[in-house]
């Protein structure tokens, strides 16, 4: 019994040897953590961590990135297509494409202002519900629109052709504007025998408006963002060794100042780049060389709209809920009838994406390059600047947020320095 | 035209008066011919009959995706973000478009809560949240002065349950929620906890006896879940924000668990609201895998049976409203359900105005009554007196309840009139009333 006590203490006191090492250990290191924290000295010695999470949001353009790729065809049979290409550019800012003749796709995605419209809501036929997004780097990309109501580009350019509050056309009058064009009709005739299937008298205003709808993809596959900054500076770490043992620490530093120098990325964007990566967690949903993992998430912004124009009665727009519920019964998704493969994994992700009541108020995480040319932002265009975007997650609203949802969105409680830093690193995706 | 909520009510006795209206909310129950304002009236009395069995007739023969179950939603929240937004009859509206039968809520802070049940009382079950902003969520266990927010709003107004409450771990021995529980124990109420199973067990440790319903089934997996049930036989589990119910397990478990079991949508913000009515067709479609029994118990008759003894029908009204504009009027001994005839309300126009007399008491009876109206602000009334007649109707004979008809009442001048209704009955003993019950409503005409 003795024994076993005195076993006991020994035991214990071995223990507590061994955590109070530990406990100092941790507190020394902690402490110098805070340390380097609290002076951020430029340029920053980024840990083999970080480094590799810098990698990830490279290299841009991405490598092997040809329109015409196999992986392309699969879902859009004129992705690279130089005529569809063509085709496409002219359509994209025909207004004759809508039921008013005024208003094009361009109106709401204008070149010059990153392909947006600088509207918080955007103006169709009336006064819409969503900020226009960018249209930038969109070939890849496996949903589209804000709710992802479509999953594939020629679709997603249907909807707004079609949208009553949009473009409000109709398969028919699209057709016969196409028709009575001499330039489209020809085009679209020299693109008949690449979609399938083979239209019948039934279905030929529909494959002509498809044909339309894939040439606008295809052209739109072709918009891709130009580099930045922070592809400059990411590229140039890449090459920098990482401060192997024995190197001289302050040759390195120097070698990383003078890539600050050349490449154009300011100091304050390499701290907010630590941010990026470090406690803002920002990474996590905004990852990848275009800066978005493509899926969707309830970041707490409201969703209440106006019923209608001039009717003050609220309602909600239900985001991701309602994207799923429209990409699973549109007749243009992968699945259908006009889809090259519809039995390709890509095209199956229609069936396998489930409902889940998290998805309500859900949006699409947005790609964060081009954003100086995009503002306002958020689904709604409710934030106006970037610095509006920032203080969202500094002073996250937790109350909007379910006890149980991702645990990953906390406050940032971010100082100003943080907060510049960080809208320094968004501007530096810009070119 | 504007209709003001007046709680203002000229009484002998001291009365709680209540004033609700309704608008734009669809007749919801099938199969039963409504000739005109009486017979509709009629039947939402009757209605609370029928409740009380259920809809059996078509379901015995019928599966449920055909008759349209019959939600109890024990997971509501009409929180201080949406009390700002939203107005009650846009939310209750939300709520009978879903089909709810019941909507238990609780609110951060309570004032919605209060809100939709003076709102709508037939539906809405009222339960206790010891937050005052939701933010309280993360630290009310350590906050004495949720106690006295506690008990003085317990004090006021009457409850089913304290909850939804955020309680962890050891967190249930700290003397905040300890006091709560015991508040809970003393005024008979469930708690609703979401908690993780070992908070769930200390809450049984101190009140062996409590009533617990179990927010999102601690969002455990269904054989843990099946054991606490097993070990626990007053613990119920909701299954909200939940989307793994269409499972073989979750099968297996209602099935040895049927009475267990409750819905419910979880409103955390104001946006989910609207999803009350996706959330319920939600329940609909995966409960049609379940025996027809079984999916009934779980989408109504488990919460029904759940609140059975903690919220009693004296704490609702026994006249439901499920028609278009209506109002409602609720006094000591008398609730007062009437047509509001807007359209036809025009300056120096007559206009007819229909009531349901409802005795509060069972076997009370409503003998005569008057209906007049004012301008309190003029200090003058009415120029014509309105024809009143009284009728029964056999099936109301039961409830004591009798309908009015005010035929020729005119308003001549635009401005605030106040309608009066003066209720004469006797009591279950055939004792006349020492006083009639007086129910003002008051009605801008612009």
């Amino acid at each position: 019994m003795i024994c076993c006590a005195f076993h006991s203490l020994k035991r214990s006191t071995f223990l507590s040897v061994i955590l109070s090492t530990l406990f100092l250990l941790i507190s020394l290191s902690g402490s110098k953590l805070i340390a380097e924290e609290a002076v951020q000295t430029s340029p920053i010695a980024w840990s083999p961590s970080e480094r590799a999470r810098i990698f990830t949001f490279g290299p841009w353009p991405p490598p092997n990135n040809a329109l015409d790729s196999p992986q392309r065809r699969q879902i859009n049979p004129l992705a690279g297509h130089p005529k569809a290409i063509a085709l496409g550019e002219r359509l994209f800012g025909d207004p004759r494409l809508s039921a008013n003749g005024k208003v094009a796709c361009e109106t709401c995605h204008q070149a010059k202002r990153g392909f947006t419209d600088g509207r918080a809501l955007s103006i169709g036929l009336v006064e819409l519900q969503r900020n226009a997004p960018p249209l930038f780097d969109l070939a890849d990309q496996r949903w589209f629109g804000w709710d992802g109501g479509a999953d594939n580009l020629w679709a997603a350019s249907i909807r707004p052709l079609l949208d009553p509050q949009e473009m409000g056309n109709s398969v028919e009058s699209l057709a016969k504007v196409l028709g009575g064009d001499l330039a489209y009709s020809t085009l679209v005739d020299d693109l008949q025998s690449l979609v399938t299937p083979n239209s019948s008298p039934r279905d030929h205003h529909e494959k002509t408006v498809v044909i339309a709808a894939m040439s606008l993809a295809a052209w739109m596959e072709t918009i891709e963002s130009e580099r930045s900054a922070f592809d400059r500076y990411r590229d140039a770490l890449s090459q920098l060794s990482l401060n192997p043992s024995g190197e001289n620490i302050v040759e390195h530093a120097t070698s990383q100042t003078n890539i600050l120098k050349k490449t154009g990325f300011t100091p304050e964007a390499e701290r907010g780049l630590k941010l990026f990566v470090g406690k803002g967690n920002c990474w996590v949903c905004h990852g990848g060389s275009r800066f978005t993992h493509g899926e969707f998430h309830d970041i707490g912004r409201p969703f209440m709209v106006k019923a209608k124009r001039g009717n003050p009665a609220l309602t909600v727009d239900p985001g991701r809920f309602r994207g799923i519920e429209r990409v699973k019964s549109d007749p243009y998704n992968l699945l259908g009838r006009w889809s090259p493969a519809p039995n390709s994994q890509r095209a199956q992700l229609v069936d396998q994406t489930i409902l889940q009541h998290r998805n309500w108020g859900e949006w699409k995480i947005p790609s964060l390059r081009n954003l100086k040319m995009t503002a306002p932002y958020m689904h709604d265009g409710s934030l106006a600047s970037l610095r509006d975007v920032v203080l969202h997650y500094s002073e996250l609203n937790e109350e909007r947020l379910h006890a149980d949802g991702e645990a990953l969105l906390k406050p940032l409680r971010l100082n100003g320095q943080d907060i510049n830093d960080l809208v320094a690193f968004l501007e530096s995706l810009s070119p | 035209m504007s209709f003001i909520c007046s709680s203002k009510l000229i009484v002998e006795a001291p009365v709680r008066a209540l004033f609700y209206i309704f608008k734009g909310i669809p007749i919801v129950r099938q199969g039963l011919s409504l000739a005109g304002f009486g017979l509709c009236f009629a039947t939402l009395c009757l209605a609370q009959t029928l409740d009380s069995s259920g809809p059996k007739g078509d379901s015995a023969t019928v599966g449920p995706s055909a008759i349209s179950l019959p939600i109890f939603d024990a997971h509501v929240h009409f929180s201080h973000d949406a009390v700002a937004q939203m107005s009650t009859e846009k939310v209750i509206a939300l709520m009978r478009q879903a089909g709810l039968k019941r909507a238990m809520v609780s609110s951060s802070d309570d004032e919605g809560t209060q809100k939709l049940f003076v709102a709508a009382p037939d539906l809405i079950v009222p339960s206790l949240r010891p937050y005052r902003l939701r933010s309280d969520l993360s630290t009310w266990v350590k906050d004495p002065t949720i106690i006295t927010y506690l008990e003085q709003r317990l004090a006021k107004y009457k409850y089913a349950a304290v909850g939804e409450f955020h309680l962890y771990g050891a967190d249930a021995e700290l003397s905040v929620p300890r006091r709560m529980i015991e508040l809970a124990q003393q005024y008979k109420l469930i708690l609703h906890a979401h908690s993780d199973g070992d908070a769930i067990e200390r809450i049984f440790k101190h009140a062996p006896n409590a009533t617990v319903l179990w927010a999102h089934s601690g969002f455990d997996r269904p054989e843990a879940v099946r054991d606490m049930l097993r070990k626990y036989p007053k613990l119920f589990a909701d299954l909200a924000y939940r989307t793994d119910q269409a499972s073989p397990e979750w099968t297996a478990v209602f099935k040895e668990l049927p009475t267990r079991f409750v819905v419910g949508t979880d409103t955390f913000t104001p946006e989910r609201l609207f999803y009350i009515p996706e959330h319920a067709r939600f329940t609909r479609e995966w409960l049609k895998a379940l025996p027809i029994d079984l999916a009934e118990k779980i989408a109504w008759r488990n919460g029904e049976a759940l609140i059975n003894g903690f919220w009693t029908t004296a704490q609702n009204v026994e006249c439901q409203v499920n028609s278009n504009t209506q109002a409602l009027l609720l006094g000591r001994k008398v609730s007062v359900l009437f047509e509001l005839p807007t359209s036809s309300i025009k300056i120096s126009q007559a206009f007819n105005l229909k009531a349901l007399l409802c005795p509060k008491e069972k076997g009370a009876s409503v003998v005569r009554a008057t209906v007049d109206a004012s301008m309190p602000e003029h200090q003058h009334g009415m120029n014509y007196k309105p024809k009143i007649q009284l009728a029964s109707d056999p099936a109301m004979q039961a409830s004591g309840a009798r309908l009015l008809s005010a035929q020729g009442l005119v308003f001549h001048m635009p401005g605030k009139w106040q309608i009066e209704f003066q209720v004469f009955g006797k009591d279950r003993d055939n004792q006349p009333w020492q006083a009639p019950e007086r129910l003002l409503f008051e009605y801008v005409l612009n």
